[in-house]
């Protein structure tokens, strides 16, 4: 009976969110295809210009948001559990992760102005800025988000702060994957 | 869930190395980067997002997407 329930089909969250994250993942599929072609187009100057990146910033905040998505994924198994226990912590260690990746990215923002890199430079940092600076505003978003989870995780439990729970955490853990491709192409290529 | 979370981390180190490393194969390098990233925003969806008991249609929703994206990018910069 128990494995029966567990295997029970249900869309996570509301269903509102996942028309958000479509909507989402297709803006950001054509970010990622205008990175694509501009690497495509203009191989020798985006290849110059990536490895003027510091590795090492892109690297932590992938590390950051996959720990941060980890702690919430916590956060909300446990709130299911209905046990009692307080689990806000997961989701202060959650935003404490959001908060330092975007200290980290201003850092990383103004080393490069400081070098004389910026949207003006090329059409490669055009696109590390603009598209950086949207994905950080998803991260702002979500540390909101996450501030009201915190509160929400403590209530008693009932569907409706369930899925309210769920959807703030599809909405992090949306954030996480787009910063994963984001990564991918303007690192690691 | 633990499990999810060393595989991202592992897999992300993998794509690091990758990228470091001394003698990149051009093409293969790239798409195997970009194959590593596609396999973590799958973990991602499948075990955060939970599409692991989500209905049929948001499941290979979301994994169609997935191979379209990862198949141009790799067919654009491969």
């Amino acid at each position: 009976m128990r494995e029966k329930s567990q295997t029970q089909s249900r869309i996570p969250g509301e269903p509102g969110i996942w028309a958000f994250v479509t909507g989402d993942l297709l803006v950001f599929s054509l970010f990622f295809i205008l990175i694509a072609i501009g690497n495509q187009e203009q191989g020798g100057v985006f290849s110059s210009a990536r490895s003027s990146l510091d590795l090492r910033f892109g690297l932590a905040n992938t590390l950051l948001l996959l720990t941060g998505s980890f702690f919430v994924a916590i956060g909300v198994e446990r709130y299911r559990l209905n046990d009692g226990r307080d689990n806000r912590i997961w989701f202060r260690l959650a935003i404490l992760s959001g908060v330092i990746f975007l200290i980290n990215k201003v850092f990383e923002w103004n080393a490069k102005v400081s070098d004389g890199l910026t949207p003006m430079t090329n059409d490669f940092f055009m696109y590390f800025f603009v598209f950086t600076a949207i994905h950080a505003i998803h991260v702002f978003v979500g540390v909101v988000i996450l501030s009201f989870l915190h509160k929400k995780s403590q209530a008693p439990f009932t569907r409706e702060t369930q899925r309210g729970l769920e959807s703030g955490a599809i909405f992090w853990h949306l954030v996480d994957l787009l910063w994963i491709m984001l990564f991918a192409l303007f690192y690691l290529v | 869930m633990t499990w999810a979370w060393f595989l991202l981390v592992a897999v992300t180190i993998l794509a690091w190395w990758l990228a470091e490393g001394e003698q990149k194969i051009a093409g293969a390098t790239t798409t195997a980067i970009l194959l590593t990233a596609s396999v973590k925003i799958w973990i991602i969806g499948y075990q955060f997002m939970e599409l692991k008991i989500a209905p049929a249609f948001l499941r290979y929703g979301f994994l169609l997407w997935l191979v379209a994206i990862s198949c141009t990018l790799v067919v654009l910069i491969a």
